[in-house]
């Protein structure tokens, strides 16, 4: 079995506070949810009810009216008690609803009433996905219906990936996700294939995950789909696209065939995909993995999207000990939130609250040279030398000594012994280097 | 819900290396022992020429920090450069000297610089050549027993020994291996060495645990070694250049490390060169001194061998006995250049894609 990866840099990253492997538990319904309109990178949905109306639970309540923006839909019925500007986690502020939990569920404990995409037209499937609200499930959480089309209108050959790369161990939701679902997903993808006019599909799987993907790639061939599994390995940030795509045209040349374009997708993503064709469900919840050295019982929770995330900790057992930092997202790149009303979006994968023991000090203090930062670059900067540029306002010279390449994997600043913000400062480089 | 003690900052939100201020302190401590073990056998004077380092370092540092937002002395970088320097020093010498190096080593060296990291050349490499270059009677005088001079002395008056061991020389020019040496040698050479039909000649236990005067870091060579592989284990240096450093060194003397001693090719005690001279403490924490050292692991293990050839060449080619920390001092006055070069054509190549 040949394993393919990125050359250089990367880490071994681990976290004990993780939750561990193993199924995902139902969350309870939360009395109060908080929908923002705008739950992903791009724009944000214009709200369609009013304050005291009724909502049904998969109702559209937010109406995507421009690119990049994504249907928002209610995740429990209820009446909405009213609208609010909510600071995101990523630090935007949104106009979100608040709905009071009651009524009758439209699809909760309900049976699953599957419907036949077979016959449906790419286009077809381009606008049930777009009508059901399915973005990609991290981040930046761009639309599908938006990649499929821009792959149709491509019109060339692509290869769209399902990414069972586990490189992080707080991506333990989406490999949950892949374990329960794998049928789910084998079936999303092939949705995602036919909307997009594609006919080649893959699966990179990280090596110790190796038979999660094989039952995955035979599921596929139930479609009439050949698949490819690539193996890779589980170094972060292999998932990333950049990490992703290098690996995948090693296998390409390895053995002689072409991907062409690479679209990856999230097992999340690909069983969202599922629910809004197959099952005519638009997505209502995520898995989502809580833990942290602060939580009691870290678990993978399949949360409703508006939920608090101080419910879902309250979930795990609450706290054992007040957290010196809570996290949205994995600690290596999430967004740091101090109120624990705010909402599971969909591109919520993890909420980490940590201790201080688990942070190992924020104290910035000078550089002192010690090469960790180059060492683990995949690709191959010197982010101490763009951190200094950056503090003396050299962005040209930082944008020649490749600030542009930067990814923002953050490897670089999670091994910095003087905790400097290099991640930022080399994102600051790079955009006054785009507007230079 | 808002939580009082909850902090927040840009990603990432946990780190998986320890602090600078962690790693310092660690050194600092780690170097405490071997400054006890050579403290415990002379009435404790290593200990008031390390305090006298590690006060006037601190003190120093802290009133620069006077006026402004900086608590350099929390980093730990000051304590651990007077520790260093007290290392390098006679464990005779003027407590005076110390303080005057350490205060040297930080305010000129590393504070006029920019700080932690910004200095070019090693402070306690600086400081101690400030002494030796300031008070150079006092420094000869306080090593003026010590093997390594006694050593100089024999050879320069024309004595040799045909396998060219400087321990020989040392036994004819009156040095006597202790009852502990004798005592261990003798359990050795009976038990395990008997029977891999080995034998240890006697003074080599000595040599980590040395009563004789010497610098700090020679009288505490046990103690150091234990430092070493405790830093090691913490990973709190680049452990390849050590290595390196050692292998280079290991390989040159024993190549021609017999012939200022009498012997030939091929014949150099490497044991003694590794426990003598500063050659531990140098290579573990000179050397391996980021904040000194270049940019890319190619050049890391270039300058690992280049240094230890500079040394061996110092010391067994030249007269310096305590050659590598002087070879670590001559290689950061070029590293600034080293660092100039990879950043031109190890990582700029952007330029041109």
């Amino acid at each position: 079995m040949k394993i393919y990866g990125f050359v250089r840099g990367g880490l071994d990253y681990d976290d004990d506070s993780a939750p561990a492997r193993s199924r995902s538990s139902i969350a309870f319904l939360p009395a109060l949810s908080v929908i923002p309109m705008i739950q992903h990178e791009g724009a944000a949905a214009r709200p369609v009810v009013a304050i005291g109306d009724y909502v049904e639970e998969g109702m559209v309540i937010g109406r995507a009216e421009s690119k990049g923006a994504a249907n928002v839909h209610a995740p429990v019925p209820g009446r909405v008690l009213r609208s609010v500007l909510w600071r995101m986690s990523d630090g935007r502020t949104s106009e979100a609803l608040v709905v009071r939990l009651g009524g009758g569920f439209a699809k909760l404990g309900k049976r699953k009433e599957l419907f036949s995409w077979n016959g449906l037209a790419p286009s077809d499937l381009q606008r049930l996905i777009a009508e059901r609200g399915v973005t990609q499930l991290e981040n930046p959480g761009r639309p599908v219906a938006e990649i499929v089309a821009a792959v149709r209108a491509a019109a060339r050959k692509t290869t769209v990936v399902a990414t069972l790369v586990f490189d992080d161990p707080w991506l333990v939701a989406d490999w949950a996700v892949s374990e329960e679902r794998t049928d789910d997903i084998a079936e999303g993808l092939a949705i995602v294939i036919k909307a997009a006019g594609s006919a080649v599909a893959a699966v990179a799987v990280s090596a110790r995950d190796r038979q999660l993907g094989a039952r995955l790639v035979s599921s596929i061939e139930r479609f009439g789909i050949s698949a490819h599994l690539v193996t890779v390995r589980d170094r972060y940030p292999q998932r990333n696209s950049r990490e992703l795509d290098y690996s995948l045209r090693l296998f390409e040349k390895k053995n002689g065939i072409e991907f062409g374009a690479i679209v990856p997708f999230s097992p999340s993503t690909l069983a969202a995909v599922y629910d809004a064709v197959r099952a005519n469900v638009p997505l209502l919840e995520r898995y989502v993995a809580v833990g942290g050295s602060a939580v009691k019982r870290p678990a993978v929770l399949r949360l409703r999207i508006g939920a608090r995330i101080g419910d879902a900790i309250a979930e795990c057992g609450g706290f054992l000990e007040e957290p010196r930092r809570i996290v949205v997202g994995s600690p290596l790149t999430g967004s740091a939130v101090s109120d624990l009303d705010v909402p599971v979006t969909k591109t919520t994968f993890a909420v980490a609250a940590l201790t201080d023991c688990q942070i190992r000090g924020s104290v910035v203090r000078a550089c002192i040279n010690c090469g960790s930062c180059r060492r683990v670059c995949p690709v191959g900067l010197d982010p101490e030398r763009l951190h200094k540029l950056a503090l003396l306002g050299l962005y040209e010279q930082a944008k020649s000594d490749g600030a542009l390449s930067c990814h923002g994997c953050g490897c670089c600043a999670t091994v910095c012994p003087s905790r400097l913000p290099l991640r930022a400062t080399i994102a600051l480089c790079a955009a006054n280097g785009r507007r230079a | 819900m808002i939580l009082e003690k909850t902090t927040i900052g840009s990603a990432p939100h946990a780190y998986l290396t320890r602090t600078t201020a962690h790693r310092m302190w660690l050194v600092s401590a780690c170097l405490v022992p071997p400054v006890l073990q050579s403290a415990a056998g002379d009435g404790w004077r290593s200990l008031s020429v390390a305090l006298a380092a590690v006060v006037a370092a601190l003190l120093s540092e802290a009133v620069l920090d006077v006026g402004t937002e900086r608590r350099s002395v929390a980093d730990g970088s000051a304590a651990a450069t007077a520790l260093v320097l007290a290392l390098l020093l006679p464990n005779l010498i003027n407590p005076a000297a110390a303080a005057l190096g350490a205060i040297f080593a930080i305010v000129v060296v590393k504070r006029s610089f920019g700080g932690l990291g910004s200095n070019w050349l090693n402070p306690a490499v600086a400081g101690w050549l400030f002494i030796r270059a300031s008070w150079p009677a006092a420094f000869s005088a306080a090593l003026s027993r010590s093997p390594l001079n006694e050593l100089g002395v024999a050879v320069s008056k024309g004595l040799s020994d045909p396998n060219g061991s400087p321990l020989a020389i040392l036994k004819v020019a009156g040095f006597k291996a202790s009852g502990i040496d004798t005592l261990v040698s003798r359990s050795l050479n009976d038990g395990i060495l008997s029977w891999m039909g080995a034998e240890l000649p006697g003074g080599y236990v000595d040599l980590f645990m040395s009563a004789d005067p010497g610098i700090i870091a020679d009288r505490g060579a046990l103690a150091l070694l234990l430092a070493t592989i405790i830093l090691l284990a913490h990973r709190s240096m680049r452990s390849a250049v050590p290595g390196v450093f050692l292998f280079v060194l290991a390989a040159l003397v024993r190549f021609g490390g017999a012939l200022p001693y009498g012997g030939s090719f091929g014949g150099g005690d490497v044991l003694f060169s590794f426990l003598t001279g500063g050659t531990i403490l140098g290579a573990f924490l000179l050397i391996a001194d980021p904040a000194t050292g270049p940019k890319s692991e190619r050049s890391v293990v270039a300058i690992a061998a280049v240094t230890a050839a500079i040394a061996y060449g110092l010391r067994y080619r030249g007269a310096e006995q305590y050659a590598a920390p002087l070879a670590a001092g001559v290689v950061n006055a070029f590293v600034p250049y080293v660092r100039m070069v990879e950043s031109r054509y190890l990582y700029s190549r952007w330029r041109h894609s």
